[in-house]
């Protein structure tokens, strides 16, 4: 067999590269590390805040704890902007004798266009091939929860604004997952794609965008009319 | 100004984290250690038998082989994912006797999708949307899957005698459903106890992602029989008890409903 050429050498080792990418579960690494936050470095942040390494080793032990925090603060503020929003709106509601509906969509197309853009959101999905990974699978989690709580109850509080309720056999967490995975399924295509999820209608404007009108489409297909019986 | 306590510093520390974080999102060169920073030289040496200095003879550091590695990523499309959709479908026929209905059709493209790790790979090279030849090659990926996708919803939209309500191009509806199978799968690798099948009959499965599925396709479409007073539920109709109000779950029916309240 011929002497592999320094060129079929360096294909190799990145077809052993490609398959690790394409193979890799959290679980085989016992590093508790979070890679997806490998660039950046105690040493930058430290230099952006104008004092020594050791000041910030001073409270992490190491540069993967600083990495582990840095991820909830991350999640953390993800979170905030949508509640913000959300409570804000809330009042609007309580405010306002008008359609309820248009609160709704309304708010839907606030919520995306704020976080479609934002970097900060972007950061999460680097994180989910690390999901297998206890402590990043938690700090995912917790901030999905968040939002699930905070939305949880003005969603009902919408349900009841137009006389409907949960229908069986679905539930406010099913309905909140679904909505927000096609919320983040939505980001992520407007972020490779904004001309597919942003379409230009052919005649003049369109009434809410694609997020909106599937939010919709999920609220009304999980719930059901509450009736004169009941 | 006052000493700053602790917890305070922690924060701003924090805070100069998370902007980093940001700015490297939309810096000009890509940061190729981001995502593909567990793929470690010497792991790849140990795998391919030779010491770690074979590779770093190639390349000078751990960085330009991950820059490396993203360009061979792109160029050879391995992690993308269009012919699997065929290949789904085409297990999915071969298995079941009859035609699979568009229920079975998504539950085997959940299952398929939730439990790939290149999946997963695809949705960690986001990291690099800000690199144009990164986005372009994703962009180019997702639209090709469009392109194999709307020819078999159109049809099965032709077999259910549905057809776009006005206004709504069934492009639009593929992108919407592909958005949410992306973002379910999401979800389950959050935690497979967040996408939990729904309970309507032992013999009956019905995934999240095929119910949110019909959402949308209720939503985007409208059955063309006048005559049918009841929509039916997309596969196996009267699985579920579903009311004329929900099943024609519309924005146009939304309306209705707020305007009585």
């Amino acid at each position: 067999m011929a002497r592999p050429t320094a060129q079929d050498r360096r294909l190799d080792y990145l077809e052993i590269g490609a398959e690790i990418v394409a193979n890799f579960s959290a679980d085989d690494s016992a590093a508790a590390t979070v890679d997806a936050l490998a660039n950046v470095k105690v040493a930058d942040v430290a230099d952006r805040a104008g004092v020594t390494k050791g000041a910030v080793y001073h409270v992490w032990p190491s540069q993967e704890s600083y990495r582990k925090d840095l991820l909830g603060r991350l999640l953390e503020h993800n979170r905030q902007s949508g509640v913000r929003q959300m409570s804000e709106l809330l009042q609007d509601v309580d405010r306002i004798q008008g359609d309820p509906r248009s609160i709704l969509l309304q708010h839907a197309d606030f919520v995306f266009d704020t976080l479609k853009d934002d970097p900060a959101f972007f950061a999460r999905f680097s994180f989910f091939i690390y999901a297998a990974n206890p402590e990043v699978n938690e700090l995912l989690a917790s901030g999905d929860d968040g939002i699930i709580e905070d939305f949880g109850p003005s969603i009902e509080l919408y349900l009841r604004l137009i006389g409907r309720r949960i229908r069986e056999p679905f539930s406010v967490a099913l309905l909140l997952t679904s909505i927000s995975a096609l919320f983040m399924g939505l980001c992520l295509r407007y972020r490779t794609s904004p001309d597919m999820v942003e379409p230009t209608p052919p005649d003049g404007d369109r009434l809410c965008s694609m997020y909106a009108f599937g939010l919709e489409a999920l609220v009304m297909h999980f719930s059901e009319p509450i009736t004169q019986l009941d | 100004m006052g000493r700053r306590t602790k917890d305070e510093r922690k924060d701003d520390y924090l805070d100069i984290g998370a902007a980093l974080v940001a700015e490297s999102a939309l810096a000009a060169e890509s940061d190729a250690g981001l995502a593909l920073a567990h793929v470690k030289i010497a792991d790849v040496a140990d795998r391919a038998g030779v010491t770690k200095g074979a590779l770093y003879h190639i390349w000078d550091s751990q960085e330009s082989y991950w820059r490396d590695l993203l360009q061979h990523l792109m160029d050879d499309n391995r992690l993308f994912g269009a012919d699997q959709l065929e290949n789904i479908g085409g297990r999915i026929i071969a298995a079941s006797a009859t035609t699979p209905t568009l229920r079975e059709y998504a539950n085997a493209l959940f299952d398929s999708l939730s439990t790939d790790p290149a999946f997963f790979a695809r949705i960690s090279l986001f990291s690099y949307l800000h690199d144009e030849a990164v986005r372009a090659s994703l962009d180019s990926e997702f639209k090709e899957t469009l392109d194999r996708i709307t020819p078999m919803l159109g049809a099965a939209l032709d077999d259910m005698d549905r057809r776009m309500r006005p206004g709504h191009e069934l492009m639009d509806f593929a992108v919407a459903v592909a958005a949410l199978l992306e973002g379910l799968c999401l979800q389950y690798r959050i935690s497979p106890n967040r996408t939990p099948d729904l309970p309507i009959k032992a013999d009956v499965r019905w995934s999240l992602f095929a119910a949110s599925a019909e959402a949308l396709l209720f939503a985007y479409t409208e059955s063309t029989d006048c005559s049918l007073i009841q929509e039916p539920v997309v596969g196996t109709a009267g699985d579920v008890a579903i009311d004329v109000a929900a099943a024609a779950g519309s924005p146009s029916a939304v309306g209705a409903h707020g305007a009585e309240h």
